[in-house]
C-alpha cells in the first residue's frame, strides 16, 4: 500500500530540475524505499492493520473461541452509553493530566534547576534523581505500596513525627491517585534530563545582562530562563498527557497489590480498586479484550483511546520546528 | 445411551440419603458400578495431559500431585505435566488460544465460572462418558454438586472435593469475653460480635469480633447466599437485587452492625475501621500465620472449611471452633446449613487426546481412596457418597461440622450464569460504595435498580447474542 | 564543607558594604541550594533505601513498622533464588531482551539513515508515520494483534508476538537514530558516495562508525525497555507460567507464595541490580540519549 506513496516524484513536476539532479533524486528515491520498506511493511502489518481490524470487530461479537457474530452498533452502544467504567477512567485520566502532569513538570523543572547551581555531588545527585526513571514500574509500584502500605514504613515515620491518623494511601478512593503522583514524581529523571539540557542552552549573555541591570534570580528567570525553555517546556506537556492517557502498569500493580485480591487461584482480579480510583482506559482495554474476551468492547475502546492520542499527537506534528522537522 | 442411568429421584429424597451419609457414616453409600468401557487402555500408544490447577500453597499441591501420580502408576502409559497457582482466566486465556501451549485437563476453584465454560464450549459435556463409564451421576455425587457442575444440561465439569462454609470462632477470646457457645442467629452473632471488640481509648480498635464488611477475604455477598436466601437473578438470567427482600436485608444488616459496632464506647470514626482491617488484612489471606483469625486480631469469621488446615499447620496452639453460620432472627429452622461451592475440574475442547483426559478425569473424581486422602490432606470435603462414607475421613469435629453442613438441605449455592460470576462481582463492587456510604437508605432501591440494569447490560455484551 | 567563594581583599569602603551584601547573599544561596539538594536527595534515595533494608529484615519484621532489620539476613536472597519460577523468569527475560535489542537495531539503523539523510517526496508523510507509531499505545492495537497471533499463528503463551515485530523496525529506535543522524554533516556521506559506495556500503561503512553512541543509546533503551515491560507479557504470556518474564513473576510473588514482603523486596532488588549496573558504566549513553529525542522510551 505505501509503495505508490514513497515512489519517486512523476515527471512533470520537476521537469524544471536539471537531468543530472533529476537522476539523483531519482536515485535517492529509490534507495530511501530499499531502506524504508522493512519498516512500511512493518507499519502495515503492525499498526495499519490492527487499526482497520479493530473497527471491524467493534461491529461484532466475538468470544475468541467460536465464530464472531455481527452485533451492529451494540458495542458502541454499549461502551459509549452504558458502561459507567469509562466515565470513571476518564475522569481520573483528567484528574492526572491537571495534577500529575502539572506536578511532574513543576518538580522536575525545580530539580534541573537544583542541579544547575550544586557545585559539589553534583554527580553523585544527578545519578541518583535518574536512578529511579530506569526501575522497572512493577519493581517501583511494588516498592511504594509497600512504603505506602498501613504498617510501611511511611506511617512508622509519621507516627514518629506524632501523626497518628494518617490517610489509607493506596487503600483510599481519595488517596490513591496523589500516592501514584509522588511514585511518579520520584520517577521524574528523563523530565528532568530534558529540562537540565535546555536550561544550559539558555543564551548566559542574556542571563548576566539581566543581571547587571538589577533584575534579582526571579525576574531573571521570569524573563529570561522562562521564555527561552518555553517550547522544551510546552513539549513536556503534550508528551506527559499523551503518556497520562497511556497509564497502566503503576495504577493496576498499585490497585491489585494493594486491594490483596492479586491474581491467584480463584480470585478475580480486582481492576479499580479502591472504588475505582485507579480505572484508566488502557486498563479497560485489558479487562473486556483480554481478561473477559469480551472482544468487540474492546476494540471501541482502543478506537477512543488512538482517537484521544492521536489530538495531542496532531499538536506535536503540527509546530514548525517539531518532531517531524528536519533539522 | 440414556437407559443406562435410572430416574433421578425427588430432591427431598436426595437430601435425606445425603444427610444420612454425611451425619451418621454408618449407612452403605450406594455403590458406583466398575467402570465398563476403558476409556484409555495401557494398550495405548503414550500420551502426555497438560494439567492446569488452582492449588497455590505447598501442602496442598503435595497432595493434588501425589494423586495424580497414584493415577499414573495405575496407567503407565498416560504422563501428566502439572502446573498449580493458575487462576480462571488464565485457563480460559490458554485453552482459547489453543496451541501447544493450551491446557488439555483444567482443575478451577471459581465454581461460577461452570457457566462460562459450559455455554462457551470450552469444556466438552461430560454426560456421555459418564454413560460409557457407567456412572450415575446421581448415585455418586450429592445434587448440589451436579448442579452447580452443569449449565442448562450440559454437564461439562465433575467436582473435585466440595467446599462448604461456616463459622469459626475463637474459644480462647469466647471464654475471656464469657461467652459459652457459638451464636446461631444474627442478633446472637452481633451481641457476641460486641463483647468481642477491643477498643483504644481514642476509638481506634484492637481487636474486633466479627468484621463487618463484605469486604473481609471470604466474607464475599455470595457466601451469604443461603443466610438472606438470595436469589439474584431470574431463571432467565436477569439481575433481581432491587427485588429479592433478601438482598436489602443483607445490606441492611451490615449497615446497621457496622455502626453498632462504631458507636460502641469509646466511639469510633469509619475510618478507624477500614485502618483496622487494612492493617489487619494487609500480610494477605494467605501469609502463614497471618490472617486476622490466626493472629487473634479477629474473633470469628465465615470462612471455608479448607481453612482448617491453614490452622492446624500454622497455629496448632489456636483453640478455634466451628459451627454453621448463624441465621436471621426469624428463620431459626434453617439453622445448620451453609454456603456451597467447591473445585470443578473439566477437559478443553481443544484437547487432541479427550479420552485419556477422561481417563484421569474419571479417576481424580471417583477413585474414593483417592478422595479420601487428598481430602485428609487439605481438609476438604469429599465430593463423593462413597468417599464421604469412608471411615478413613478425619473425624475431627472441626472438620465434620462442615461435612454436615455440605448435607443439609438447607445449604444452597449461587446460580450458574453464562457470564460466570460477574454478577456477582459487580455487586460485591457495588457494596464497597454502599460500605463507603455513597448510597444511603433513601436511595438504595434506586441504586439497586441501577446495579440490575447494569449487570443484564454487562451480561448482554459478554455473552453470546441468543439466536445465534 | 568548603566555603565557596575566595577571601577579597577590601579596597573601599563602600566596595567593601557591597562587597560584604553580596557574600551574605551568596551564602543564603548556597545554603537554600543545599538543603534542598538534600531534600530532593533524600526523596530520591529513601526508597531506595527502604528497598534495600526490607530486602534483609528477618521473616516478620517487615511491616512490622520496623525501619531497621533486627538482623541481616541475607538467606533472603537465595530463598527468592530458590523459589520455584525465579530462575525461569529471569531466563524468558533475557530470552525476551536480547533478541528485541539484537533485532531493533538491525532493523531500525537504515530506516533511519533514509528518514534523515534522502530527500524524497512524501518525506514528510513517513515521519507523520512515525510519530503517530511512537505515541500510540500497545493497548490501541493489542485486541486484533492478540487474536492473529493466537489464533492464525498459534503463538499464544509465548514471547514471539512480542519479539517479531521489533525486526521491521522500532518507531522510538528509528526516531532517536534519526535525531543524531540530522547532525552528521551531509559532505561526509556525499564524499563516501564520491567515492564510489554503494548506499549500503555508504550506511555499513561510513554511517554506522559514525553513529555508534546513538546506537548504543537505542540498544540501551530497548533492552531496558524489554526487561521493565508488563503489558506485552501480561497479555501474551500471562496465562502461561512457563514463559513469565520477571516483571509478571514479581507481581504474583506476593500472592503466589504468600511471602513476606522481606522476601518480595530481596527479589525486587535483584531485579533492578542489573539494570543499576548498567546504568553506573553507561550513563553517559543514556543522558545524551534523552536529550536528543526530548521524549521518554
Amino acid at each position: 500500500m505505501a509503495t505508490p506513496v514513497l515512489a519517486p516524484s512523476g515527471r512533470g513536476k520537476r521537469a524544471g530540475l536539471p537531468a543530472a539532479l533529476r537522476r539523483k533524486r531519482r536515485r535517492e528515491g529509490l534507495a530511501a524505499l530499499g531502506f524504508l520498506s522493512p519498516w512500511l511493511l512493518g507499519f502495515s502489518v503492525f499498526f495499519a492493520y490492527p487499526l482497520i481490524a479493530a473497527v471491524y470487530f467493534s461491529f461484532y461479537y466475538y468470544d475468541q473461541f467460536n465464530p464472531p457474530v455481527w452485533v451492529g452498533l451494540k458495542n458502541w452502544d454499549y461502551i459509549l452509553f452504558n458502561f459507567p467504567d469509562l466515565v470513571t477512567g476518564l475522569k481520573n485520566t483528567l484528574w492526572l493530566v491537571v495534577v500529575m502532569v502539572t506536578l511532574q513538570i513543576v518538580f522536575g523543572l525545580g530539580v534541573s534547576l537544583l542541579i544547575t547551581k550544586i557545585k559539589r555531588g553534583g554527580n553523585i545527585f544527578r545519578t541518583l534523581f535518574y536512578l529511579p526513571y530506569l526501575a522497572p514500574p512493577v519493581v517501583s509500584t511494588l516498592v511504594f505500596v509497600y512504603l505506602f502500605d498501613a504498617g510501611g514504613p511511611i506511617n512508622s515515620i509519621l507516627a514518629h513525627l506524632g501523626v497518628h491518623n494518617p490517610p489509607e494511601w493506596f487503600n483510599s478512593p481519595v488517596w490513591f491517585k496523589p500516592s501514584l503522583t509522588v511514585l511518579s514524581l520520584w520517577g521524574i529523571g528523563n523530565t528532568v534530563v530534558i529540562f537540565f539540557a535546555a536550561l544550559l542552552d539558555v543564551p548566559k549573555e542574556q542571563l548576566e545582562a539581566a543581571q547587571i541591570d538589577g533584575a534579582g534570580p526571579v525576574k531573571r528567570f521570569r524573563y529570561v530562563t522562562l521564555p527561552s525553555i518555553q517550547p522544551v517546556i510546552l513539549f513536556s506537556v503534550v508528551t506527559g498527557v499523551i503518556y497520562t492517557m497511556q497509564y497502566y502498569t503503576q495504577a493496576i500493580v498499585a490497585g491489585e497489590v494493594a486491594s490483596g485480591h492479586v491474581a491467584t487461584a480463584g480470585t478475580t482480579l480486582d481492576i479499580g480498586y479502591p472504588l475505582g480510583s485507579s480505572l484508566t482506559v488502557p486498563q479497560l482495554i485489558y479487562e473486556q479484550g483480554i481478561l473477559n474476551a469480551n472482544t468487540g468492547p474492546a476494540c471501541v475502546l482502543s478506537i477512543l483511546l488512538f482517537a484521544m492520542t492521536m489530538l495531542f499527537t496532531l499538536f506535536l506534528l503540527r509546530r514548525r520546528n517539531g518532531l517531524v522537522g528536519t533539522d | 445411551m440414556w437407559p443406562l442411568r435410572r430416574m433421578t429421584g425427588p430432591a427431598a429424597a436426595i437430601s435425606a440419603i445425603l444427610t444420612a451419609a454425611a451425619c451418621a457414616g454408618n449407612t452403605a453409600a450406594p455403590q458406583q458400578k466398575i467402570t465398563a468401557v476403558d476409556p484409555y487402555p495401557t494398550s495405548k500408544p503414550n500420551v502426555t495431559i497438560t494439567l492446569w490447577d488452582g492449588f497455590s500453597q505447598g501442602s496442598e499441591n503435595d497432595a493434588f500431585n501425589a494423586m495424580v501420580t497414584n493415577f499414573e502408576k495405575a496407567h503407565p502409559n498416560i504422563h501428566v505435566t502439572v502446573t498449580g497457582n493458575i487462576n480462571d482466566t488464565q485457563i480460559q486465556q490458554g485453552i482459547k488460544a489453543g496451541g501447544s501451549q493450551s491446557p488439555d485437563v483444567a482443575v478451577s476453584f471459581t465454581t461460577d465460572d461452570v457457566g462460562t465454560y459450559c455455554s462457551t464450549g470450552e469444556w466438552i459435556n461430560l454426560k456421555q462418558d459418564l454413560a460409557a463409564a457407567q456412572i450415575d451421576a446421581a448415585k455418586t455425587f450429592p445434587a448440589p454438586l451436579i448442579n452447580y457442575t452443569q449449565y442448562q444440561g450440559d454437564q461439562c465439569a465433575l467436582p473435585l472435593e466440595n467446599d462448604a462454609y461456616g463459622l469459626y470462632y475463637n474459644k480462647t477470646l469466647f471464654a475471656q469475653a464469657g461467652i459459652t457457645a457459638p451464636p446461631q442467629t444474627l442478633s446472637d452473632l452481633q451481641a457476641d460480635a460486641l463483647k468481642l471488640t477491643v477498643k483504644n481509648a481514642d476509638g481506634s480498635f484492637k481487636q474486633l469480633g466479627f468484621v463487618p464488611s463484605f469486604a473481609y477475604f471470604e466474607q464475599v455477598p455470595g457466601h451469604f447466599t443461603p443466610t438472606f436466601h438470595l436469589k439474584w437473578q431470574t431463571p432467565t438470567h436477569n439481575s433481581e437485587l432491587a427485588s429479592d427482600p433478601g438482598f436489602t436485608t443483607m445490606v441492611d444488616w451490615q449497615k446497621s452492625f457496622a455502626s453498632a459496632v462504631l458507636n460502641q464506647a469509646p466511639k469510633s470514626s469509619a475510618k478507624q475501621l477500614t485502618d483496622f482491617m487494612n492493617k489487619s488484612m494487609s500480610a494477605g489471606e494467605f501469609t502463614a500465620g497471618q490472617n486476622p483469625f490466626e493472629t487473634g486480631a479477629v474473633a470469628m469469621a465465615l470462612d471455608g472449611e479448607w481453612r482448617n488446615a491453614n490452622l492446624k499447620a500454622e497455629t496448632p496452639k489456636l483453640s478455634y471452633g466451628t459451627a454453621p453460620f448463624p441465621v436471621q432472627d426469624s428463620d431459626a429452622a434453617s439453622y445448620g446449613g451453609g454456603y456451597l461451592s467447591g473445585t470443578v475440574i473439566g477437559i478443553s475442547s481443544r484437547s487432541t487426546h479427550q479420552d485419556a483426559d477422561w481417563e484421569m478425569v474419571k479417576y481424580l473424581t471417583t477413585n474414593t481412596d483417592s478422595l479420601v486422602t487428598f481430602a485428609n490432606a487439605i481438609y476438604n470435603v469429599p465430593s463423593t457418597f462413597a468417599a464421604l462414607a469412608s471411615p478413613q475421613l478425619t473425624q475431627d469435629p472441626n472438620f465434620q461440622t462442615f461435612v454436615k453442613v455440605s448435607g443439609d438441605p438447607h445449604s444452597s449455592t449461587t446460580p450458574a450464569s453464562p457470564n460466570g460470576g460477574q454478577y456477582q462481582q459487580t455487586a460485591q463492587t457495588w457494596l464497597a460504595t454502599w460500605e463507603a456510604g455513597q448510597v444511603t437508605d433513601s436511595n438504595l432501591s434506586s441504586a439497586l435498580a441501577a446495579l440490575d440494569s447494569q449487570i443484564d447490560k454487562d451480561t448482554a455484551a459478554g455473552v453470546r447474542p441468543s439466536g445465534s | 564543607m568548603a566555603v565557596l567563594a575566595p577571601p577579597a581583599t577590601p579596597r573601599s569602603g563602600i566596595d567593601r558594604a557591597a562587597r560584604a551584601a553580596a557574600r551574605r547573599r551568596r551564602a543564603l544561596e548556597w545554603i537554600a541550594v543545599n538543603s534542598l539538594a538534600i531534600v530532593a536527595a533524600l526523596f530520591f534515595a529513601g526508597p531506595f533505601f527502604f528497598l534495600l533494608v526490607t530486602a534483609v529484615m528477618p521473616d516478620n519484621q517487615a511491616l512490622s513498622g520496623a525501619l531497621w532489620p533486627s538482623h541481616w539476613q541475607w538467606s533472603n536472597f537465595r530463598d527468592v533464588w530458590d523459589r520455584a519460577g525465579f530462575l525461569t523468569w529471569y531466563k524468558n527475560t533475557l530470552l525476551y531482551a536480547i533478541p528485541v535489542t539484537l533485532l531493533t537495531v538491525v532493523s531500525s539503523v537504515p530506516v533511519a539513515y533514509a528518514l534523515a539523510k534522502f530527500r524524497f517526496r512524501f518525506r514528510r508523510a513517513a515521519m507523520i508515520l512515525l510519530v503517530s507509531a511512537m505515541m500510540i499505545p500497545p493497548q490501541v492495537t493489542v485486541m486484533p494483534m492478540y487474536i492473529l497471533w493466537t489464533k492464525q499463528f498459534g503463538l499464544g503463551g509465548t514471547l514471539w508476538p512480542l519479539i517479531v515485530p521489533t525486526a521491521f523496525g522500532d518507531a522510538y529506535s528509528i526516531f532517536l537514530l534519526r535525531q543524531f543522524l540530522l547532525t552528521v554533516p551531509r559532505e561526509y556521506l556525499d564524499a563516501a558516495r564520491v567515492d564510489g559506495c554503494g548506499e549500503l556500503r555508504t550506511l555499513l561503512r561510513v554511517v554506522v562508525p559514525m553513529i555508534r553512541p546513538a546506537i548504543a543509546a537505542v540498544a540501551l533503551f530497548q533492552f531496558f525497555y524489554a526487561w521493565n515491560d508488563y503489558f506485552g507479557p501480561q497479555v501474551y504470556v500471562g496465562a502461561n507460567p512457563g514463559n513469565w518474564t520477571l516483571a509478571l513473576g514479581l507481581e504474583t510473588f506476593h500472592a503466589a507464595h504468600h511471602v513476606d514482603w522481606n522476601l518480595m523486596m530481596a527479589a525486587n532488588l535483584m531485579v533492578i541490580a542489573p539494570i543499576v549496573v548498567v546504568f553506573f558504566f553507561a550513563q553517559k549513553v543514556f543522558v545524551e540519549g534523552v536529550t536528543l529525542t526530548g521524549v521518554k522510551g
